[in-house]
């Protein structure tokens, strides 16, 4: 599936903002199951200067400076990518009993698996809690299949949390959503991940698009489409496998990745030091039309 | 001489620095012992106190801001050196060296392809589960040279004698600058004692790091533009990072005087932006870049890494490198010396033992009441736990905490460092020393410095931190068994002449240096207005001899309750205001710690500002400000009035000194002008001020004499009037000499003049000549207002006994000059706009 999408933020300030620094994760790059074919980032009022770089996770992270004197900052990201059907998950790796590989995970002494320990460890979004290890104790229970578990804890996340906007920022502590069963899909995400590391798992977080289809015989509308997030779990042998507690889904086609990190936090979208700016208001758009 | 017979020292079981266990002097102490023991014990008091006295004239000082009674700490500096003996010290030399390259070796692992995690060499975990291992800084390019240019390592010798490691520097590799110091004053001391028994010298060790730290610029080039980052006067290391930076010539900075502007990190001075080369930081780490590290940090600079990444600068040592302070590694570091160099560890490190490794847990679980536990990433914040010292129930709650989190633990055997004898008052006591020794490597070659900072601790086996600087500390000596190359080099000054570079003003200080001005004229002022005071007759006997308040002193309670902003205990008569108890408003005018603008206040405002400039003042000058410092706490702890005049008179004379000194030895450059420019404005503004509260209504002709007198006193310019009129006082040639007598320093139109020259001499964003600027407009207007005014017409008197045109003159001018004041904040001080920091999505 093809798609184009353009992800538009624009910031509008009360006062003049002299200088700023920004540091953005918001153009996506080719995975095993994703081409980008093409991608630019567009900055106005134009940047002094603006560097293409890639961080610790492999994701594409731009630089950028403005010296000039503005009260709105453009941030426009347009892409377009391919993304491939999913390699099917291959025998024996469906039937792995958890215990299984969370074993390996902690012992064995192979490369790949030694770089990703790191997913199984706190992180500043995320921490281990006896309130995590109980909830995913819910659905992993002894010799169960892995992703049939981790199946389980998605779906029961979709039926338990309730999708708010607005009810949480991303300064929302993980209890704080825990407590209350609700938040967005970010929100979800860092449940599943830290239910997943509680148990000693390796599990990473994801940002991307959803392409959305339209009620039946409404036109698709442009910019209605938002920024998603979700979770994948390690398979040794396997790779990262996808979970969209939001949908309760596995992505496929309709899921293009933008970055991925320990959590929210190591792929924020746009960060940013500036000087002088006042009262600020935030607009973002987001539009994923399918191509073909 | 034996143990028993040197002054009753007796050293506890274990090594001793000084005897061997059957109480003979070790070897190579020998000679320097026989002839310290000599001088016996009062001469070594003498030597002590002495030292004393030089470390606080120098300003060493640890910088305690949270505490009122004092601005600043000194420590202590014990006379009995460290000595260590050539053969030894070589051996040790090649073990730092060794761990330096290894340590390096593996910095450039972590941050590049991970061979230590993937082959499991190193435990994932150990590294992942560290805040200190840093992601943004993963792949960052490194100098050719030398990754990590400078390091500082502590060490302590163990019961058998031999170092062992106990921790790793390199995100700020402090304490050189404090070695180099205690060897200053070893210098000035002992200095035969050092040529004589060959001790070798720190300063080549300095010129090696200085050429290290500029030789790491990503460019090739002659004299690399090179600042030392600080966090600024709140740092407890302050007063080191000025030292080094006038001891190596390099230009001291604060993050807000720092800018990233096209990818290039950049010095904000007056004239405009200079591109850096090399940042050598004294921050953490994190506080680096508020774009891509810690988002709250104000002391590092957004786009650091960028400019890193581009390779538009140097960051010496490289954010990220907190990763081989983690005590975790320790551990490790015999594997990964056979891993990286094929060689075997020299250099023992503590024994530790990391939890996260399964059979590290078992031995420490099973030998928990032995040892040392620390939690990782944290090592400084939370205390390390003594196993020995805790209850069964102590034991069992730790015990749970490492295993709900034994990847965050480490444990480490409790060794007792030598011992060493300590003056105290009157004997010898043994301390428990540690040592730290720095390295430095890069285009000038890897150098040990000879010596180090040796800190002892007098309480039980206790190991000394040397996070708790204020402690007892030892210059250590390095013996050498050729002649050391000397003459005066021991002690003298700066290495290098400070580059053109250090020249430029960030604006950061230009306003310090300008406030150092004003604070300096305000203190002075407020003195001689209260000297005055309490030096004339308070009363007087009225029509019917009843005792009353002179009404000179009245006047002068005014202006000086109006310059201290004193808050008085002014009654509201029925003909005017009478001071209720002018001895304790005085008291307060002095002392109050409440009035922002009473004596102690402001002296200790003055203090911290010069502190704030700390690299720009010599050290007479710091000495001198150490001396004012001294007099301000000797002033509050007095009790009667009349006793402060003697202090009110010291601290005149050295805020005196400190004006020569600081005008006299400063270079003419912008620097200069910003300091003249705060000195003249705060005497102008003074001087306007208090003629409008004395002489703008008449008074009786003889209180009028008693008021021009002590307004001449005040203004320093009496005897110049009795030189020149010889007469009594009158009014018209006394307000000549004060207001308009271009000749007199202490006169207004001096001050006038002098401003407008200091103006004149700032840089200007456009080319314009100087009256089209605010500021030269505004100074012209004042001078010209006062060159024209006829002294005549000022003393002019109107039927309700007032002078309206001296007072006109004296508002006008009263209303210029702060805009004055704002107009240069506002071009030359406004870097400090308010930095926004967020976090989009």
């Amino acid at each position: 599936m093809r798609y184009r999408i353009e992800h538009m933020t624009r910031y509008q300030y009360s006062d003049v903002v002299t200088v700023c620094h920004n540091f953005a994760h918001l153009v996506p790059c080719s995975t095993n199951n994703q081409d980008v074919i093409q991608r630019t980032l567009h900055v106005t009022p134009a940047p002094a200067v603006m560097y293409e770089a890639y961080d610790y996770f492999n994701n594409c992270t731009h630089y950028f400076e403005i010296l000039e004197p503005h009260q709105q900052l453009e941030v426009l990201a347009s892409s377009e990518v391919v993304v491939l059907p999913r390699t099917t998950l291959s025998w024996p790796t469906i039937y792995y009993c958890w215990e299984h590989v969370r074993d390996l995970l902690h012992r064995s002494d192979e490369p790949e698996i030694c770089c990703n320990r790191q997913f199984m460890l706190d992180s500043s979004l995320i921490r281990r809690s006896d309130q995590l290890v109980q909830f995913a104790s819910g659905s992993f229970l002894a010799g169960r299949p892995l992703l049939e578990a981790v199946s389980d804890l998605m779906q029961r996340i979709y039926r338990e949390f309730t999708y708010r906007a607005s009810v949480t920022t991303i300064t929302t502590p993980l209890e704080e959503v825990m407590k209350h069963r609700q938040g967005v899909c970010q929100d979800f995400a860092h449940v599943a991940i830290g239910a997943l590391r509680a148990i000693g798992l390796a599990a990473r977080y994801v940002s991307g698009y959803l392409e959305t289809s339209p009620p039946p015989g409404k036109p698709r509308l442009v910019g209605a489409d938002a920024s998603h997030a979700w979770f994948a779990v390690f398979v040794p042998g396997q790779g990262w496998i996808d979970f969209d507690p939001t949908n309760n889904l596995l992505p496929q086609e309709r899921h293009i990745t933008l970055a991925t990190g320990r959590d929210y936090a190591d792929v924020a979208p746009l960060k940013g030091v500036i000087l002088g700016g006042g009262q600020e208001t935030l607009y973002v758009s987001v539009d994923v039309a399918p191509l073909g | 001489m034996t143990k028993e017979q040197f002054f009753y020292y007796r050293p506890p079981d274990g090594y001793d620095e000084f005897f061997t266990s059957d109480g003979t002097p070790r070897d190579h102490l020998g000679p320097i012992f026989s002839r310290m023991s000599d001088w016996g014990l009062s001469h070594m008091g003498q030597l002590r106190d002495k030292a004393k006295r030089l470390l606080l004239e120098n300003g060493v000082a640890y910088n305690v801001y949270h505490d009122h009674q004092s601005v600043i700490r000194t420590w202590d500096l014990d006379i009995w050196p460290l000595v260590i003996a050539e053969a030894e010290w070589l051996q040790l030399e090649r073990g730092l060296k060794q761990r330096y390259r290894l340590l390096e070796r593996l910095f450039a692992d972590l941050y590049g392809t991970q061979d230590v995690i993937r082959t499991g060499l190193l435990p994932a975990e150990l590294i992942f589960a560290d805040a200190a291992f840093s992601r943004p800084c993963y792949r960052l390019p490194l100098a050719v040279q030398q990754a990590l240019p400078w390091y500082s390592v502590d060490l302590a010798r163990n019961t058998d004698g031999r170092f062992l490691v106990l921790g790793d520097h390199f995100q700020r590799p402090t304490g050189p600058g404090y070695a180099l110091e205690n060897r200053q004053i070893f210098a000035r001391l002992l200095r035969n004692v050092l040529n004589e028994h060959q001790v070798r010298l720190l300063r080549p060790f300095f010129a090696t790091l200085r050429t290290n730290l500029t030789g790491s610029a990503c460019q090739p080039r002659e004299d690399p533009q090179t600042v030392l980052l600080t966090s600024g006067p709140q740092d407890a290391l302050y007063f080191e990072h000025t030292f080094l930076a006038n001891y190596l010539g390099l230009t001291l900075v604060q993050g807000e005087d720092l800018a990233t502007r096209s990818g290039r990190v950049c010095l904000k001075t007056l004239d405009g932006l200079h591109t850096v080369d090399v940042v050598v930081r004294l921050i953490d780490d994190r506080l680096c870049d508020p774009l891509e590290l810690q988002e709250n940090s104000c002391v590092g600079v957004a786009g650091l890494l960028q400019a890193i990444r581009g390779r538009r600068v140097a960051v010496v040592n490289p954010p990220g490198a907190a990763i081989l302070e983690n005590q975790g590694l320790l551990a490790w570091l015999p594997q990964l010396a056979r891993h990286f160099l094929g060689e075997e560890l020299l250099l023992a490190s503590t024994p530790t033992w990391w939890c996260g490794d399964r059979d590290h847990l078992a031995y420490t679980l099973d030998h928990l009441n032995t040892l040392i536990i620390k939690s990782l990433g944290c090592v400084r914040s939370s205390p390390p736990v003594f196993g020995d010292q805790l209850s069964a129930t102590e034991l069992l709650a730790i015990r749970q905490r490492i295993l709900a989190q034994p990847a965050s633990f480490i444990a480490q055997e409790r060794i007792t460092p030598s011992t060493m004898p300590v003056m105290t008052d009157h004997h010898l006591v043994p301390g428990h020393v540690l040592l730290r020794t720095f390295l430095t490597a890069g285009s000038a070659g890897t150098e040990v410095m000879p010596g180090g900072l040796a800190a002892v601790s007098t309480r039980s086996a206790q190991v000394p931190f040397f996070d708790n600087y204020g402690g007892i500390t030892k210059d250590v000596w390095v013996l050498s068994s050729s002649p050391v190359a000397r003459g005066n080099r021991q002690s003298s000054g700066p290495l290098l002449q400070p580059s053109i570079f250090t020249g430029e003003l960030s604006s950061r200080v230009a306003e310090n240096l300008f406030w150092l001005g004003r604070y300096a004229v305000r203190v002075e002022n407020a003195l001689r207005l209260l000297r005055t005071i309490l030096l004339l007759p308070p009363e007087e006997r009225d029509t019917d001899s009843h005792l009353m308040p002179r009404r000179a002193v009245r006047t002068l309670y005014r202006a000086a309750t109006s310059l201290t902003l004193a808050s008085p205990n002014f009654k509201e008569g029925e003909s005017e205001p009478y001071c209720v108890d002018p001895e304790s408003d005085i008291r307060r005018m002095i002392l109050s710690s409440d009035d922002n603008g009473s004596i102690s206040t402001t002296v200790k405002t003055l203090i911290q500002t010069a502190y704030r400039v700390r690299d720009r003042l010599s050290s007479d000058t710091w000495r001198v400000i150490n001396r004012i410092h001294d007099i301000l706490l000797h002033l509050e702890g007095l009790h009667h009035l009349n006793d402060t005049v003697d202090d009110i008179e010291s601290l005149l004379t050295s805020l005196t000194a400190f004006t020569g000194l600081s005008m006299e030895n400063m270079t003419r450059g912008i620097g200069w002008h910003f300091l003249g420019l705060g000195r003249r404005l705060e005497r102008s503004l003074f001087t306007i001020d208090l003629l409008h509260t004395t002489l703008v209504h008449c008074a009786d002709p003889d209180e009028e004499q008693v008021l021009l007198e002590a307004l001449l006193n005040i203004t320093d310019s009496i005897i110049t009037y009795r030189r020149r009129y010889r007469s009594h006082l009158a009014m018209k040639p006394a307000l000549d000499l004060i207001l308009q007598d271009e000749s007199n320093p202490r006169s207004l139109s001096f001050q006038l003049v002098e401003l407008q020259h200091h103006i004149d001499q700032l840089p200007r964003l456009q080319p314009m000549p100087v009256f089209r600027t605010p500021a030269g407009r505004t100074i012209l207007e004042v001078v010209s207002l006062l060159r024209l005014s006829d002294t005549d017409l000022l003393t002019l008197t109107d039927d309700t006994n007032g002078r309206p045109n001296l007072e006109d003159l004296l508002t006008r001018m009263k209303q210029l000059l702060p805009l004055l004041s704002a107009e240069l904040s506002h071009n030359y001080f406004q870097h400090a706009l308010p930095v926004t920091r967020q976090s989009r999505f």
